[in-house]
């Protein structure tokens, strides 16, 4: 009964679930109204993640204000903190204000008429320490080379001049750390090498004499020798006999002889070998006198190290951002791109790839039209605009140009003058520039235990410029420092001399610093006067005990390995003279039995197989 | 873990239930689209809405489109290689033009290759797999529940107190 109802139940209910039109209205109010409620909320937050994921250090936002009607948005209170110090900020914007287009917003596009940019702020003291991002790595593979290179590059722009110029002064003793190496010497381990390979070849050498024919067999040769009676080659009987014999022992004679030659050139050539691996070893010498200078931090007085050492890991820091935001700028402004078969993109997973169907003028993913600054408060003042902000450059066919211009006396930061052409419509071609005059306050040149190099106190006018076409950068950084005053302090009294004499002839530091290339191989230039001043002052007072340094070091290895050389150099000879002379020898002794046994056979046989010869012509009548 | 059991139960319950087999093949089927699309997009707000207007198993379609989605993971690669020769065809470049340029249609993210290669599957999924899960449904309970239901282990089950006091807890509160 109950299933006959339930069944026209069924029947009577179609399709349609009228009862889910409640539900459903509950549903998407829901839904709207947590959107509303918590999308401001969200969109801080997402703000947050984003900003501090391309700074790499903590971005705040204190509040994120929506307009659902006019589709407008303000951004207030941004701090963007500084990684390289954590209590300021790098900037802080009091205000970012913009409003979408409903047009856009309806096809999925972000697109702003206009925004502003006001209340900016620099160098500012936090309320909290920031929080630093670890940095990321991953990326395309031509991005991890190229991260990978200036890593590289950082190292190679490490080092401690004035530190190691004062272990030199006061004279490091080289055979104490010589003695620290003694076993990473690749001339000693070459050596233990050639050691073991003439040990082989002595074992090698004996095993092979043994193989070849002894003087029991050279005797029992002479012994059959003897016993030819070469009288019998007139008697045409026994004659052939004789002869049989004659040949087979010639035969052996000389097979002994060729065993004795080929083994005595085999040891003529292992000889040849193991001298020439000897002499080689002078080579790993110079080797080892390198990287020993390398591991006393013997310095180098030549102008580009100095100039490297003083300011190349700045600058190599500089133009890392640079790879950074170079990065950011081709991810989010992307080129166009050839749809070719070759070129292959690799899919992240649940990501894919977009295609975009635009028409010429329509309306690309993401469009700030204009980005305008307008700034004014108690630190200084900022003006200037971003215009054409696009992920879609190629099809509105313009590029994005930044002009920005300020000065915050307050700060010291003045005439600060920024322009930048992002043209990414086809291929990459940005230029960028930024100029500024700034204070500079306690600027480390080089530190250590022995030596403070530093300025004091300077000002610094600054100018960058970036041009960037695909994959080859030219990075120039001109930097001009005035008023410098150094601090010095050096234990050595030399060292201090030295340094007072550079600072007072190098009042004005200019460094000139350039990178080009493409990012995984770039080339490193970098100029400076104090680099000139300094590498002049210590080669009048340094230069001759660094060479004296260099020579010590070189004797010292030389003494360690001299022993081994001349030794191994003896045994080689002495093995090689005692083994041929001994195959010589014998080859000669079989050598000998052979004369004798030619100069017998011609002498006891031949008249009388003359003779029968003869006899023989005659009866057959010739 | 207890959402998977949770999940499993519901299946159960439901496939052993007298809901009627196009129902639950319907639920199916619309996981699959549920399973193979992007969790924010137009595509699926409109199959949630089916859900809630049609008579479609919601359980059923949510069971399957948790498992569709694991499967949609696995199948990534093929999704973008079938996304990217579909939109990348020249005949139907226009088309897409139109839609990319309209209001709301973006909202699909057709446009992406993923998102393409997994909705021309599901579409052409859909039928075959309605069709497949409604034989399943209809054989299940011919071949495995009626003959469960006719053992012996059911009817002594049955006439436990223990199911009878079920029985009626689930005419009440079912």
């Amino acid at each position: 009964m109950d299933k006959v109802m339930e069944k026209k139940k069924r029947q009577k209910s179609g399709m349609i679930r009228k009862g889910a039109v409640v539900p459903f209205i509950v549903f998407v109010t829901v839904v709207v109204v947590f959107n509303i409620l918590l999308l401001d909320g969200l969109l801080k937050k997402s703000m947050e993640f984003l900003g501090s994921k391309i700074n790499g250090a903590e971005v705040n936002v204190a509040s994120v204000e929506t307009d659902f009607k006019k589709l407008s948005l303000q951004i207030k209170n941004i701090q963007v903190s500084n990684p390289e110090n954590l209590d300021f900020n790098r900037l802080s914007i009091d205000s970012i204000k913009f409003s979408l287009l409903w047009d856009g917003i309806l096809r999925a596009k972000f697109i702003v008429n206009e925004s502003l940019i006001s209340g900016i702020r620099v160098d500012q003291k936090r309320k909290n320490k920031a929080v630093l991002l670890k940095s990321e790595t991953a990326g395309e593979e031509a991005t991890q080379a190229a991260q990978k290179s200036l890593a590289v590059a950082k190292e190679e722009f490490q080092g401690n001049i004035f530190g190691d110029l004062s272990a030199v002064l006061s004279g490091v003793d080289s055979q104490s750390q010589l003695k620290v190496i003694e076993s990473d010497l690749q001339s000693k381990k070459k050596y233990n090498e050639i050691k073991s390979d003439i040990d082989k070849k002595e074992e090698e050498w004996k095993s092979l004499e043994k193989s070849l024919p002894q003087d029991e067999e050279i005797d029992s040769l002479k012994k059959r020798i003897s016993s030819i009676n070469f009288k019998d080659l007139g008697n045409i009987k026994k004659a052939g006999k004789v002869l049989k014999e004659i040949n087979e022992v010639k035969k052996q004679s000389k097979s002994y002889i060729d065993q004795y030659k080929k083994v005595s050139q085999k040891f003529k050539e292992d000889s040849e070998y193991l001298n020439k691996s000897i002499k080689e070893v002078d080579s790993l010498v110079e080797e080892d006198v390198s990287s020993l200078e390398k591991r006393m931090n013997i310095p180098s007085l030549d102008t580009k190290n100095i100039a490297q050492i003083l300011f190349g890991k700045e600058f190599a820091s500089k133009v890392e951002e640079g790879l950074r935001y170079f990065n950011m700028a081709k991810e989010y402004l992307p080129p166009k791109k050839e749809k070719t078969k070759e070129n292959t993109v690799i899919v992240k997973r649940r990501i894919g790839r977009n295609y975009q169907f635009g028409r010429a003028q329509s309306y690309p993913a993401f469009w700030i039209k204009k980005m305008k600054i307008d700034s004014e408060n108690e630190q200084g003042k900022m003006q200037g605009e971003i215009l054409d902000l696009t992920s879609d450059q190629a099809r509105l066919n313009k590029v994005t140009l930044i002009k920005i211009e300020g000065d915050f006396p307050q700060k010291g930061l003045k005439d600060i003058k920024i322009n930048g052409v992002i043209d990414h419509r086809s291929t990459i071609e940005d230029k960028l520039s930024a100029s500024f005059k700034s204070p500079v306050e306690n600027k480390k040149l080089s530190q250590s235990d022995s030596v403070t190099f530093n300025v004091r106190q300077a000002s610094s006018q600054v100018n960058l410029t970036a041009l960037i076409k695909e994959n080859d950068i030219e990075f120039d950084m001109k930097n001009v420092f005035t008023d410098v005053d150094y601090e010095i302090e050096a234990k050595s009294s030399t060292m201090k001399e030295v340094l007072t004499s550079v600072a007072q002839e190098t009042p004005r530091i200019t460094v000139d610093a350039t990178a080009k290339g493409p990012w995984q191989d770039l080339k490193w230039k970098i100029n400076t006067n104090l680099a000139r001043s300094i590498s002049e002052g210590l080669k009048r007072h340094v230069q001759g005990k660094i060479n004296g340094m260099k020579k010590k070091l070189r004797e010292s290895i030389y003494s360690k390995i001299a022993e081994d050389k001349e030794s191994l150099k003896k045994r080689v000879t002495a093995l090689s003279s005692e083994n041929i002379e001994k195959l010589k020898g014998k080859s000669s002794k079989v050598d000998n039995l052979l004369t004798d046994m030619s100069k017998k056979q011609s002498e006891g046989g031949k008249p009388k197989v003359d003779k029968v010869f003869d006899s023989l012509k005659k009866k057959f009548k010739f | 873990m207890t959402l998977i059991l949770k999940q499993l139960f519901a299946l159960l319950k439901v496939l052993n239930s007298d809901t009627g087999e196009n129902q639950i093949a319907a639920g199916v089927a619309c996981g699959l689209v549920l399973g193979f699309s992007p969790f924010l997009s137009l595509q699926t707000l409109l199959i949630i809405a089916v859900l809630f207007f049609f008579r479609v198993q919601i359980g059923m379609a949510l069971t399957s489109s948790f498992f569709f989605k694991m499967v949609a993971y696995l199948f990534d690669p093929v999704f973008d290689k079938i996304g990217t020769l579909v939109l990348e065809l020249k005949a139907l470049e226009g088309i897409f033009t139109t839609l990319y340029n309209l209001p709301i249609i973006p909202y699909t993210k057709f446009y992406n290759t993923i998102v393409m290669g997994a909705g021309v599957l599901s579409i052409l999924l859909f039928p075959v797999i309605f069709l497949v899960s409604k034989n399943i449904v209809v054989k299940y309970r011919v071949v495995i529940v009626e003959r469960f239901r006719e053992s012996k282990v059911w009817k002594v089950i049955k006439a436990t107190s223990l199911y009878k006091w079920y029985a009626k807890y689930e005419q009440y509160y079912g």
